[in-house]
């Protein structure tokens, strides 16, 4: 199928969370150990920016066209679109493969280590703009908590060494009194210049920080690349 | 966040968790539970919204139990214990016996102008003998209910240099702010006694020793109504009542408990040693003790 080559822009858009429960066809419930990731005091007390891993399991599990019209089914398997709306020349924008402790063996400090997955920007162009929207649910378990959503982003040189590292954030989200215990889905965007080597080689996924204990339920991301 | 300390206060009837971003909730809104799906942690549940609206809202939700402390910042052994204490804690009847904490507070004691009633400038008032300062273990003061089991504490936390009786800053260290405060508390000897009626009780004194075997000393000395009590069948008589206890320590005291409308004279005699050893002045024969009711008492020191 040779749709839309003449089009520049496109996007794609994957559910593969690592952290959805296989237990429970990968879908969260409030069970125990089914009801998302657990942002605890102490990554508060750390300030940390929790990563939020891709996995190729999940993909092939979630990632799959509910659609007949227009058939996608003969395009490689690299999105829930299999591909079907990506930019000119660009093969995937996900890798789910990606294990970073195989790739950096003894990292510590970056923020990736034990992640797998990555939103893969190889393929793009100088003068790109990356947008992500980030689906989640926050379960807030204290009143009067802050969000801060982000792509945790680490450019790298064309010998894969990390140079930078740091969150692109977007709006921090506030849950006042009343919202504790209950769900609550957010679709945040967050966008990002691609104009270097060391941004078509950078490592991002997304990740979250809180200034309170949360429970992170991440859904799914749609990569769209404006040119 | 750290870890959240639940603390009952007292002052303002309400419930406070240390360390967490909403930290005070009215007293008789909250309850604790544990969550049934995740036994080690536990919800705190807002009692009226959920009885207004049917649907429970949660204060904070499946929060593992090691992550709160009683006020005393000691850790709960079970999710359990941490679900009823804050529940104890937040569902308060009347004085908890916890008390107000004064941490970082000064506070000044006084009495008023009758020794019947101790006065704090925070706006407390209690009866005189009615409370008592404790030295706690980390080098504050409290200050509870003077009932014989320490209980019920007023007030809690209260630096021993952020004290003061009477507007002065008391000195020394824990123990000495600690005797000062129960000295006033008491009405103690270091005290002003105020006696502006006559037919008044005065009650000076605990803790000291009781006089049970006093000696009537002189001719026509009577015991009209008790133990506590001495009269004379004559006038002009030579007699007195001469306790047998002597003073013979630094900061020792007599107290007196006068109960009874009457012409009242007290005094000191000098003891045997000091007699003898010429810690007089004066005529020696009027200064022995041993002439105390017999030999023009007046003169013999009371």
């Amino acid at each position: 199928m040779s749709y839309k080559k003449e089009q520049q822009s496109g996007y794609s858009r994957t559910n593969a969370f690592s952290a959805r429960p296989a237990s429970n066809s990968y879908e969260y419930s409030e069970q125990v150990g089914e009801d998302g990731v657990e942002y605890t005091a102490g990554d508060v007390a750390a300030g940390t920016f929790k990563v939020l891993s891709l996995s190729n399991d999940v993909h092939l599990a979630m990632d799959n066209p509910y659609w007949s019209t227009p058939d996608v089914s003969g395009l490689p398997n690299v999105g829930l679109f299999n591909g079907y709306a990506l930019p000119n020349d660009t093969v995937s924008l996900f890798d789910y493969t990606y294990d970073f402790d195989t790739e950096y063996p003894g990292s510590s400090g970056t923020g990736f280590e034990a992640s797998t997955g990555r939103i893969k920007l190889n393929d793009l162009q100088y003068g790109d703009q990356l947008r992500v929207r980030f689906d989640f649910n926050i379960i807030p378990q204290v009143s009067n908590t802050t969000v801060e959503p982000a792509l945790w982003y680490s450019n790298r040189d064309i010998n894969d060494n990390i140079t930078f590292t740091f969150p692109l954030t977007t709006s921090p989200i506030f849950f006042g009194t009343g919202t504790v215990g209950n769900t609550y889905l957010n679709r945040v965007e967050i966008s990002a210049w691609i104009i270097s080597d060391e941004d078509i080689n950078a490592l991002t996924l997304p990740a979250i920080k809180s200034d309170n204990p949360v429970i992170i339920q991440p859904l799914g991301l749609m990569a769209t690349i404006i040119r | 966040m750290s870890e959240i300390r639940i603390v009952r206060n007292e002052a303002g009837n309400c419930i406070n968790f240390y360390g967490a971003s909403n930290p005070t909730y009215w007293n008789a809104c909250l309850s604790g539970e544990v969550d049934t799906d995740k036994p080690d942690t536990i919800n705190v549940i807002n009692d009226i919204i959920t009885a207004q609206t049917g649907v429970t809202q949660y204060e904070f939700y499946r929060i593992p139990y090691t992550d709160f402390t009683d006020a005393d910042g000691n850790s709960f052994n079970t999710a359990q214990e941490a679900a009823d204490y804050i529940t104890e804690k937040a569902n308060v009847i009347g004085l908890s016996g916890e008390g107000i904490d004064l941490t970082g507070e000064t506070v000044c004691f006084s009495l008023d102008a009758t020794s019947t009633s101790i006065m704090l400038d925070n706006g407390y008032a209690f009866g005189v003998n009615t409370i008592k300062a404790i030295p706690n273990a980390d080098g504050t003061i409290h200050i509870v209910s003077n009932d014989g089991a320490d209980n019920i504490t007023h007030f809690h936390h209260l630096d021993a240099g952020n004290t003061c009786i009477n507007g002065v800053t008391v000195g020394g260290g824990l123990n000495d702010v600690v005797n000062s405060l129960n000295e006033l508390f008491t009405v103690g000897a270091f005290e002003s006694v105020v006696i502006s009626d006559p037919y008044s009780t005065m009650v000076a004194d605990v803790a000291g020793v009781d006089i049970v075997s006093p000696t009537y000393v002189g001719g026509n000395s009577i015991d009209p109504v008790g133990a506590d009590v001495f009269g004379s069948s004559a006038s002009g008589n030579l007699n007195g009542y001469l306790s047998t206890e002597i003073i013979d320590q630094a900061g020792e005291y007599f107290t007196f408990d006068i109960r009874v409308e009457g012409t009242i004279g007290m005094g000191l005699v000098h003891s045997q040693d000091s007699y003898d050893n010429g810690y007089y002045s004066g005529n020696a024969t009027y200064a022995n003790p041993d002439n105390f009711g017999t030999y023009n008492s007046q003169h013999a020191g009371f």
